[in-house]
This record gives structure tokens, C-alpha cells and sequence, in this order.
């Protein structure tokens, strides 16, 4: 027998063996209707951005909690790796290297970054078991105003993945930084946390801190360009309204029309974006494709990681597909059975030029 | 459901989006309660692993970093929750080496099973392979991870698992072939 055949020989019995026992027919119905009494570990994207350049920090916030490489995530590496790798390779994050221990629980700050859309905070909790609260950050400036926390974000486990309660905690906390007015060379910063002894500090018995830091970042303006264009593919009318770049990321600002405004029917996108010159199909190595959708109420954001402030020319950022989850029934509400067979797709292309000075 | 598909969906279930959660574990399901059944040959048994599963993945699926480690990470979860439904339960998790001794009789399967004398050779070769093992065969052939997903999910590294699949694929190849069963079936095709 070739392994092949043993292989085969091995699936045919398993598949045999299982076939015989049905699973429950309502397996996954009561798991669903348990989902509302289970706290989750972390509250994401619990938020919809509330000022004009918010939306700008949601695709760095979902490459942060929607991941891209497990391997780029590590104690020993940057932490904004994942999220904004050109700001690392650039030296664009700080090193901050500052801690403070209470009872035996220590914070320690580990990286910062701040451009016009973001600050980023990397950090550390250790000691005594203990469980980080995405919850309880706060960061504002030195005599200032806050900055709005952008949800839980970057809770990252850092002995392994599956190792869901470490005792070291690795995190990065994001906040909306269009609260700045104008474009000071860097920000006066004073950052805040709690740490409790469970994934919530509304549910821990026990809490530390706060534990308060005071720093500087230098600050990175970037740039914002007004699109307002709009095209039309597959009878689905577009409008790309603004793209704001800066050394994290760019984020493109879509909105959509009649029956696609409300974010229930709003579809996800798949795109790609071609700084400058060429084109943005699959044969251009230089395209970026690697996009996130984000819903907000009235708009759609795509976000693109890497720094492309220094890419002076027309841009072309291409649509190719809307995908438009399975329809809630008319009538009903609660929770519905949609499967991913009824995921319904349109192909664009949607194209939009611009220049970017 | 399609890498990019799923990628959506999971992000939109850590957001909260519990139709999305449905898509997931509709994806999953019939894979772990498969996994669970081969482990435990206990429908019941299996079926509340597979549910304590999921409801821990709503829970903990925030933390996931990254989609390519979403199968992975559900095993895992599985296979600690049959262990752990076993002892609440009292009732003993079956060893993957007694597994396959194991029928269910009510349901007219050992009949089956005995009717089958290939299937029978397969379950006593498989029923002779140290238990780590015959996890790796069932997570590999039923479940279809790769190597590095078995890894994480057994918590082990990559050569290990090949090491282990291996010696169980020479170990259950020695066993049928002394069986007769791979000349049988060779002649036959």
C-alpha cells in the first residue's frame, strides 16, 4: 500500500465511523441563544468614530484586533508590527521603557508612535496573574484635552495563542488623535490604566493602579487628500471621498447609496490600491491588496497598511468586488441562520485616479 | 466559505456580529463534532464539547490574532473541553487507543462494523496506536489540519507531529499489511 492509499484508507473509516452519528439538530441553536450571558474577554470595535478624521484610525484598528501574522506578533519584536510595519522599519516608533509597579503588578510602556489619525501605545502587564482590561486606559494630552480610546483593542497574548489567560500580557492601545489641533512637532502625553484580576475590571474582585505615565511622541502629520469622486460598476454607484495617508497607514473613505447606505446592506469590499504610476491589477507586484472593510453608519472604510506619504502622483485605488452578507428575512429579528452559500457577490471593477500632491 | 470569507466573518463576530458567529460555527461544526465523537464515542458526550467549544470561542475569539490560526485554535479548544466534559461528568474520556474498541451496539453499528472486515482491520490497527499518536491521525484525517495547525493545537512543534504521523502511518501500515488488507485491496483495484 502507498501512503497515499493508507491515508485514504485512514479518512474513508473516520468518515464512515462519524457518519453513523448524527450530530444534536439544534447543536449550534443553543449555543446561540447562550452567546448573550457570556462576557467576552475583550470589547472591540465598540465604538463608531464621532469626529472627521476617526474613521481614519478604524483600518489601523482592524488590522490590530482582525491580526494578519501571529509570527509578526511577538514580545521580542515590535509592537506595531502587524499594524504599521513601515513605522517600525522607518524608526518612527519611540522607544519609551517606562514602568510602574504597584503590589506587585507592574505596567510597563514599551512603544509609542502618534501621527495625525492615531496614537499607538505598546505595553506590558505582569505579575500576580494578571488580567489586562482593555477597558480602563485613558489617554490625554498634558494638560489638555482626551483622546478617545478606539475600543479594546490589541489584547495580545504573548506566550502563545492559545493560551488565552497569560500571565504576561502584551497590548496596544490605539487613540483617535484628531483631537490635536494643528501640527505640533511632537505630543505631551499622559497615559492611564487599571489592571484587574479578571478580563473585566467591572467583574474583578481585585484591581491595581491607576497606573499613570506622563511622556513625549514626537507627531507625524501625514497628509489628507479630497477625492470626491464617484463611478459606477455593476449598477452599484461608488463615491471615493477622501483618502488620508500617513506613515501607519492610508484609509480610503467610500460612501454608498440608496438601498446600500444603511450598514446592515452596505457590502464588504475587496480592493487594492496602487500608490502611484502603473496599475492596481493582480499582475502589478507593487499593488497593495491587503484591505479591511470597516461599516460605520455612513460610510465604508478601506484600509491599507504601510507609508506611502512620499508617493507624490496619481494614485489608483481598484474596487474589484463587493461581497453582500446573507439577507435578514423580511420580518424577522433576533438572530438568523445566515450561511455562507448565501454570501452574494458583484464584481467591479469600481476604479478611481487621483492625484496626490 | 472562502479564506476571505471567513477572515470577514471572524472579524465581524469579534465585533459582536453573532450571525457571523453562526457562519463560523456552521463552517466548524460537523468537523468538531466529528473530532469530539472519534475522541469521546459518545454522541451526547460530544455534542456538549462541541457546544462548551463554541460558546468559549465567542467568548475568547477577540484574543485570536490572527484568522489563519482560527481551525487551530477551535481544535484546541475542543480537545481541552472533551477532557474537561469527561471529568465534570465523571465520565472518563476514552483514551484514542480505546476508542476504536469501542461500538455502539443500540444503534446497529458493531453489526455494521463487523460486516465491514476492512473497516474492522483499520479500527483495531488504529486502536493500537499510542494515544498521542492517534490524536495526530484524527486531527490530520478527519479533521484535515495541516501540520503546523495540529501543532497548535496539541501544543507541540511542527517535527514533532510529523514524527509522530509518521511512525503511526509505518506503525498502521505494518499492521494492515500483516492483515492482508493492502494486498486485498490493491488486487481489488
Amino acid at each position: 500500500m502507498k501512503g497515499e492509499r493508507l491515508e485514504q484508507e485512514i479518512r474513508e473509516f473516520f468518515d464512515a465511523e462519524v457518519k453513523q452519528v448524527e450530530p444534536p439538530c439544534n447543536l449550534l441553536g443553543g449555543v446561540v441563544s447562550r452567546l448573550g450571558d457570556q462576557e467576552r474577554l475583550h470589547r472591540l470595535f465598540g465604538f463608531l468614530p464621532r469626529t472627521r478624521l476617526a474613521w481614519a484610525l478604524v483600518p489601523l484598528a482592524i488590522l490590530l484586533v482582525g491580526g494578519t501574522a501571529y509570527a509578526a506578533i511577538s514580545l521580542m519584536g515590535g509592537f506595531f508590527q502587524t499594524l504599521a510595519p513601515d513605522v517600525e522599519k522607518a524608526g518612527l516608533v519611540v522607544k519609551l521603557d517606562l514602568s510602574h509597579t504597584i503590589d506587585g503588578v507592574t505596567v510597563r510602556l514599551e512603544q509609542g508612535y502618534a501621527d495625525s489619525n492615531t496614537v499607538l501605545i505598546g505595553y506590558t502587564v505582569m505579575g500576580r496573574n494578571a488580567r489586562y482590561s482593555p477597558d480602563a486606559r485613558e489617554l490625554s494630552l498634558v494638560g489638555g484635552q482626551d483622546l478617545p480610546g478606539m475600543g479594546g483593542l490589541g489584547y495580545v497574548p504573548t506566550l502563545n495563542l492559545l493560551d488565552w489567560h497569560p500571565a504576561e500580557t502584551t497590548a496596544v492601545a490605539a487613540f483617535d488623535a484628531s483631537v490635536v489641533e494643528g501640527m505640533p512637532a511632537e505630543l505631551n502625553l499622559r497615559f492611564e490604566t487599571t489592571v484587574g484580576d479578571s478580563p473585566t475590571v467591572a467583574g474583578s474582585d481585585t484591581t491595581w493602579g491607576p497606573f499613570v505615565f506622563n511622556f513625549t511622541l514626537p507627531f507625524h502629520a501625514g497628509k489628507t487628500v479630497i477625492v470626491g469622486q464617484t463611478t459606477e460598476a455593476a449598477g452599484v454607484p461608488i463615491t471615493l471621498e477622501k483618502v488620508i495617508i500617513t506613515p501607519a497607514a492610508t484609509g480610503a473613505v467610500f460612501r454608498f447609496y440608496d438601498d446600500y447606505k444603511d450598514n446592515v446592506n452596505r457590502p464588504l469590499m475587496l480592493s487594492s490600491l496602487q500608490p502611484s504610476g502603473g496599475s492596481a491589477d493582480n499582475s502589478n507586484p507593487d499593488a497593495v491588496r491587503e484591505s479591511f472593510t470597516w461599516l460605520g453608519e455612513s460610510y465604508s472604510l478601506q484600509g491599507f497598511p504601510g507609508d506611502f506619504t512620499d508617493r507624490p502622483g496619481e494614485w489608483t485605488l481598484t474596487v474589484t468586488e463587493l461581497v453582500f452578507r446573507p439577507q435578514r428575512p423580511a420580518g424577522q429579528t433576533g438572530d438568523f441562520g445566515g450561511k455562507a452559500s448565501d454570501i452574494k457577490r458583484l464584481t467591479g471593477p469600481w476604479v478611481f485616479r487621483f492625484e496626490v500632491p | 466559505m472562502d479564506k476571505w470569507e471567513e477572515a470577514a466573518a471572524i472579524r465581524r463576530c469579534q465585533a459582536g456580529d453573532k450571525e457571523a458567529f453562526r457562519v463560523i460555527a456552521e463552517q466548524y461544526e460537523s468537523m468538531l463534532f466529528g473530532t469530539a465523537y472519534l475522541m469521546t464515542r459518545d454522541r451526547d458526550l460530544a455534542a456538549d464539547a462541541v457546544q462548551e467549544a463554541l460558546v468559549k470561542m465567542w467568548k475568547h475569539l477577540p484574543s485570536l490574532r490572527t484568522e489563519n490560526g482560527l481551525k487551530a485554535w477551535l481544535v484546541r479548544i475542543l480537545v481541552n473541553e472533551v477532557k474537561q466534559q469527561g471529568r465534570k461528568k465523571q465520565v472518563p474520556t476514552v483514551p484514542i487507543e480505546r476508542a476504536f474498541e469501542l461500538t455502539d451496539g443500540a444503534d446497529g453499528v458493531e453489526m455494521e462494523m463487523e460486516r465491514d472486515e476492512i473497516r474492522e482491520t483499520v479500527r483495531k490497527a488504529l486502536r493500537m496506536l499510542p494515544h498521542q499518536q492517534g490524536e495526530a491521525v484524527v486531527l490530520r484525517y478527519f479533521g484535515g489540519l495541516t501540520i503546523a495547525e495540529i501543532a497548535l493545537a496539541m501544543g507541540c512543534r511542527e517535527g514533532t507531529i510529523k514524527s509522530r504521523l509518521n511512525r503511526a502511518l509505518g506503525r498502521l501500515e505494518d499492521i494492515l499489511r500483516g492483515n492482508k488488507v493492502i494486498d486485498v485491496r490493491e488486487e481489488v483495484d
